[in-house]
């Protein structure tokens, strides 16, 4: 199938992708704090390239934590091309007073306060991020969350400690928002 | 003294999301709390955001169906648009006439071979899209031309494995194998609607060529039918020279 896809055939790359479309899609929402519109550009993109990086697949890493890999650059790229966008959007989204009642398309997190929550995860370095992503909103075993990010699980431990305690500033900045 | 207790407080606090903090340590936030103001609050704040880390439901959702055509509809153009080809050649699907079914876009039979790609050999297509659709009602398919300029003298031809007929009133045209079209394609979109009907179940192929300007393109649907459905799957292969 990987075969196949890497000759450009894209009946096999959609079903390659098929089996871990859920996944990554879980994953590009969390990345993208929960903005669905977001998520589904970047998700797209990131497929577009895989598809276009193929061949360059060469089985040495699974091909989730490549698709993995592909995701967070593609997110990378956005933020740098799109510099303070995701802080600007949530300065608006939390504003005191936003009494605006997010639609479901923009928010399937229904409450506010995880929005308010994944949004500061947002806000975070994109290592941070990633370990918060992949370990406490995607809850993967942290052998598997090691594995896509391409580290040893006791490298893993310190980031995500680090990483969390980070979030806990963030958190104490804006508390008003969990209150 | 609060002053002093809040340092050693916040340290703590920074760790409430990282680690499971001890009695003493937690008795030691409760006590400096009472009486700080700001730091009940805060850590008021950071147990919320603790129990909603450990309690939200992970997303499990599938990407929804109009993100999986999107992107189908952009890898097809991926192959489909070098830069030094005039011409794309799209097929279209697939609609029963028979009745409201949903229609099928599998869209875009054709595409030119792109250069990051192997080149695709006469013996080897790759699949373009594939649909399931119900084997007992007759199948459309539109080849369709999508020409940005005139080209003239295009030379399309039509061929029926066994066991596919062409689906008409007109007998004698359902006696026909093949099927060819010569003519100019004008700047825009051109079709060539066709309609086939598979006589019993097995797997058999429509090939499909078109010759223009020194090349031929050759694209195939190939229809596997079991009975109740039919998988439909569209197959490109590499232009060879005329
Ligand atoms: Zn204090």
């Amino acid at each position: 199938m990987v075969e196949r896809a890497r000759g450009g055939d894209i009946v096999a790359f959609e079903s390659l992708i098929r089996a871990h479309e859920t996944k990554l899609h879980a994953f590009a929402l969390n990345l993208s704090g929960g903005r669905r519109d977001l998520a589904q550009d970047l998700l797209q993109e990131a497929l577009l390239q895989a598809y276009r990086g193929i061949a360059s697949f060469r089985g040495e890493s699974s091909f989730s934590s490549w698709l993995w890999r592909i995701l967070r650059n593609t997110l990378l790229r956005y933020r740098e091309r799109k510099g303070m966008a995701i802080e600007t959007s949530w300065e608006k989204s939390s504003a005191v007073g936003d009494t605006r009642t997010p639609s479901a398309e923009e928010s399937l997190i229904l409450d506010d306060r995880l929005r308010h929550l994944r949004t500061l995860i947002s806000l975070l370095s994109l290592d941070d991020q990633e370990v918060l992503t992949l370990i406490d909103l995607q809850e993967l075993p942290f052998e598997e969350a090691a594995r896509l990010i391409g580290i040893p699980v006791d490298r893993l431990k310190p980031r995500i400690f680090r990483a969390r305690q980070r979030l806990a500033e963030l958190v104490m900045k804006h508390k008003d928002l969990f209150l | 003294m609060t002053n002093e207790n809040c340092e050693r407080v916040k340290g703590l606090l920074g760790d409430l999301l990282s680690r499971d903090l001890t009695s003493d340590e937690r008795r030691m936030i409760e006590e400096h709390a009472a009486s700080c103001a700001a730091c009940a609050t805060s850590y008021r704040a950071l147990l919320a955001a603790r129990s909603l880390l450990r309690e939200h439901r992970p997303v499990d959702d599938a990407p929804p169906e109009e993100l999986r055509a999107a992107l189908h509809r952009r890898l097809v153009e991926e192959r489909s648009v070098p830069e030094e080809e005039r011409a794309s050649f799209l097929g279209w699907p697939v609609r029963t006439l028979l009745g409201a079914v949903a229609c099928l876009f599998l869209f875009l039979l054709g595409y030119w071979t792109v250069t990051s790609f192997p080149r695709q050999t006469e013996d080897a297509p790759v699949a373009i899209s594939r649909s399931v659709v119900n084997a007992k009602e007759p199948l459309t398919i539109r080849l369709t031309y999508t020409a940005e300029r005139p080209i003239t003298e295009v030379f399309v031809k039509i061929r029926l494995d066994e066991d596919i007929v062409f689906h008409t009133e007109d007998l004698s045209f359902r006696e026909l194998r093949e099927y060819e079209w010569k003519g100019d394609l004008k700047a825009g979109r051109n079709e060539i609607p066709f309609v086939v009907e598979m006589r019993r179940a097995g797997t058999r192929t429509i090939h499909t060529t078109a010759e223009f300007e020194g090349y031929r393109h050759r694209h195939d649907v190939e229809l596997h039918a079991d009975g109740e459905t039919m998988t439909v799957t569209y197959l490109a292969y590499g232009r060879v020279p005329l």
